[in-house]
């Protein structure tokens, strides 16, 4: 079924930035060499290759705002970004999710005459993209928390990816410490998911975290927010996972 | 859209204009007055996300038109003066809209109930 672009999402380190953007793209390229011989031993001939290293970019198109500014500017040789692309919104528990690892590679800023101040920005992707799933949209959270299950339809042993996004913490908590667990069943036996704690922090932050090669994940998997001390204290976050291909 | 046309008188009074302010199609004036009228255009999704819709509203500075030249000099004020619409209504409405800006002008005449105004019809664009 059909989904209108409006509602997509792109969470960029510490910044929901879906409300600057009007574009956003997501291109995943895969080397190929060929390997055609004399004599394939059908006719008429098929080339014949074998599918090479794999890359990834993210391009973004929207308005300039202070806040997206900042976000895009920050990215510049920074190291490398968090980026989680929504082709149709993250919204809820389950939505698809992009989960890219990204060098900024080219920024650009336009002031037409008689438009809106425009802002473009380029990504290079660094590692494997996660095809996965929205944990929790970006929404505010205020005390510790489990999640709701999101059931992926089977265990896998191929290991996984997960993105947290932190935009914001108020109450001066002493930390909230975000983490994955899983279940067989989605309804007992929930366990942590080994390596899948995010570090603890007490203010906005974005973190990735990938498993060991052959990780196992079981079938249902939900977070759990854990906060120590502040007064109310609340957390601000998007979080999405991905089981490796 | 009550906040945009709001943020529009809102912004002019605060440029010191006094004229009668109606953010709202009146039905009847006391000249001068500025009118904001409903908006010709609605264009929403500008960004994702309802972040941002874009919007283009149309402002009327109206002035009697019993005395010819008095009218067109108010008008000719209005339009490149110090204290131009354009001046005024440029920027963000005080934090209204994200940004709006004064696209064009028309002097024309305008007829509310019943009586037939100079004025000046402005049209402010506007990103929510």
């Amino acid at each position: 079924m059909a989904s209108y672009g409006a509602s997509a999402s792109v969470w960029l380190d510490l910044v929901d930035a879906s409300r600057f953007f009007n574009e956003a793209g997501l291109e995943l390229a895969i080397d190929t060499a060929e390997t055609s011989t004399f004599q394939p031993g059908v006719s008429p001939a098929w080339k014949a290759f074998i599918e090479g290293l794999a890359a990834s970019k993210v391009t973004l198109k929207g308005f300039y705002d202070a806040v997206n500014d900042a976000a895009m500017m920050a990215g510049i040789r920074n190291g490398g970004s968090v980026l989680t692309y929504g082709p149709r919104g993250l919204v809820a528990v389950g939505d698809p999710a992009r989960l890219v690892a990204v060098h900024e590679t080219a920024i650009a800023e336009s002031s037409p005459i008689g438009g809106a101040v425009l802002m473009n920005a380029a990504y290079q992707g660094d590692a494997a993209v996660g095809i996965g799933q929205c944990l929790h949209p970006v929404g505010i959270e205020t005390g510790t928390t489990t999640g709701p299950a999101n059931d992926d339809g089977a265990a896998t042993t191929s290991g996984w990816q997960a993105h947290l996004h932190v935009i914001a913490v108020t109450g001066a908590p002493t930390s909230w410490t975000v983490k994955l667990q899983d279940s067989a069943t989605g309804t007992s036996g929930w366990a942590d998911v080994a390596g899948a704690a995010f570090g603890a922090t007490n203010i906005p932050a974005a973190q990735r975290l990938v498993s060991a090669a052959g990780a196992t994940l079981r079938e249902y998997v939900r977070y759990v927010a854990t906060v120590v001390g502040g007064t109310a204290p609340t957390i601000t976050f998007g979080l999405a996972y991905a089981r490796n291909r | 859209m009550a906040a945009a046309m709001d943020g529009i008188t809102a912004a002019l009074a605060t440029g010191g204009r006094a004229e009668s302010m109606y953010p709202f199609p009146a039905e009847a004036i006391a000249t001068p007055a500025v009118v904001v009228g409903y908006p010709t255009v609605i264009e929403f999704d500008a960004t994702f996300r309802r972040g941002s819709d874009r919007a283009e509203f149309p402002v009327w500075f109206v002035v009697g038109r019993n005395d010819p030249k008095a009218a067109r000099d108010a008008l000719s004020a209005i339009i490149a003066g110090a204290d131009s619409i354009k001046d005024l209504l440029d920027g963000d409405l005080g934090g209204a809209v994200s940004a709006c800006r004064v696209t064009g002008c028309e002097p024309t005449f305008i007829d509310i109930a019943g009586v037939s105004y100079a004025a000046a019809k402005f049209t402010l664009e506007v990103y929510s």
